[in-house]
């Protein structure tokens, strides 16, 4: 995805941000919510609160627009943001459910909306073996395939060395073919 | 049967590992040509290759059914009018003459003139469409058997007609004719796009039966001077 983005554009925007242009707020919003929705809700698996967090990110991006020096795509900038925050949500929320002892309720992630809609396509065990992998391997795994981020880009987002985007990564095809095998599909490895 | 992924790999997983990155084009010419020479000195590396991009494919779909709610931005301007920012000039530039929505359709028409050809074409399109009638979606009816003439409707997003869907991204080469001509050929419309990364769905619409549809798709997906990116979304017909 990363190559197709007008990143001057969005670049001329964050500098009209700067300067407290509010509509900038609006073409910037337009243009990135959707992506940014999508991996939020990809990591967290909750509707209502992907909507909130998506807020929060696009309202962090107004606040903190004169820190932001251009050192990496607005697009990749806004997605560490959003992963920041899923981590975060994540981590109270298990915390939360560890405090209220309810380990043994904890989400059940195989439930989660997303999954919800995979059920609409039954057949494609790829798709639903995706959605069993870790937080972190999944995030990888769409990072680098949906949208299409490279290995530096990933590793500003997830904040690791690139080598490590580059095992995670391969670790992930690892753990999806192993999660298949379980089912009794062997695709083959690697 | 979680992997350490801190663990060595040899040197064809560390080859293996880019194959991803390969497919998307966001290797360094270095590494795409360590991919490339692997490529041909490997039996095994057409089917790797072949596995990894029905991940992607499967991938895309995944996210691409997700559809974030519209009501966002409404509350994320409400938040930002009472939201001081934080190291930057006091000055607020509210209603200046590069603001408001001159400033966002100056931003929203211009910025594709940046993309490529098929991209720009469909994105003023699109965009126009927008500024003009709100959350519309743009629809190309090629021949669909209702109507005659090649053209643009807008639909409000109930495609009665549409039997099966995919996700499709065109060449930066694809020129606005031939994507229209083509579409027409196999009597799909565009039924939603261009995403942030270009992509379009596009919908088969009821003409044949499934033999007859999975031939339009099969032609469609030969055009690869056209087509970059094909994955059948959906179908009533089992044709997956």
């Amino acid at each position: 995805m990363s190559q197709h983005q007008p990143k001057d554009r969005d670049i001329d925007l964050m500098e009209r941000l700067k300067k407290g242009d509010q509509s900038a707020m609006q073409v910037l919003y337009t243009r990135h919510y959707q992506r940014i929705y999508r991996f939020i809700i990809r990591q967290i698996r909750d509707e209502m609160m992907a909507e909130d967090i998506v807020n929060d990110v696009f309202l962090d991006c107004w606040r903190q627009a004169g820190k932001f020096e251009g050192r990496s795509a607005v697009s990749t900038w806004l997605t560490a943001i959003a992963f920041n925050k899923s981590i975060s949500y994540l981590r109270k929320r298990r915390e939360a459910q560890m405090g209220d002892g309810q380990a043994e309720s904890m989400v059940d992630e195989a439930d989660g909306p997303q999954t919800l809609l995979m059920k609409d396509d039954k057949g494609d065990q790829l798709k639903e073996a995706m959605d069993e992998l870790s937080t972190d391997h999944r995030a990888v795994i769409d990072l680098a395939y949906y949208h299409e981020m490279g290995v530096k880009e990933i590793a500003q987002i997830l904040d690791i060395p690139t080598n490590t985007v580059k095992t995670r990564l391969f670790h992930a095809r690892k753990n999806l073919h192993e999660i298949l095998l379980e089912r009794g599909i062997d695709r083959g490895w690697p | 049967m979680m992997t350490n992924s801190n663990s060595e790999m040899t040197e064809k997983e560390a080859t293996i590992a880019l194959l991803p990155f390969y497919l998307s084009g966001t290797l360094s010419k270095e590494e795409t040509k360590q991919v490339d020479a692997w490529l041909q000195s490997d039996t095994q590396a057409g089917a790797i290759l072949d596995k990894i991009d029905q991940e992607r494919h499967s991938s895309v779909i995944a996210n691409e059914s997700i559809i974030a709610p519209k009501t966002g931005l409404a509350r994320l301007m409400a938040d930002v009018a009472q939201t001081p920012q934080e190291n930057t000039a006091t000055s607020r530039v509210l209603s200046s003459t590069k603001g408001g929505v001159m400033a966002w359709i100056d931003q929203t028409i211009l910025a594709p003139l940046q993309a490529a050809p098929a991209q720009l074409a469909w994105g003023v399109c699109g965009l126009l469409m927008l500024v003009t009638i709100g959350q519309s979606t743009l629809l190309y009816q090629g021949k669909n058997p209702t109507n005659g003439a090649p053209g643009f409707e807008l639909a409000g997003g109930e495609h009665a007609n549409v039997l099966s869907s995919a996700i499709i991204k065109f060449t930066p080469s694809a020129s606005m004719a031939a994507i229209t001509k083509t579409l027409d050929e196999v009597g799909a419309i565009i039924m939603n796009g261009p995403t942030a990364s270009g992509q379009f769905t596009i919908g088969f619409v009821a003409r044949e039966n499934a033999p007859a549809l999975a031939e339009r798709l099969t032609q469609l997906q030969k055009r690869t001077d056209l087509i970059s990116f094909f994955a059948l979304q959906k179908t009533d017909d089992g044709l997956e």
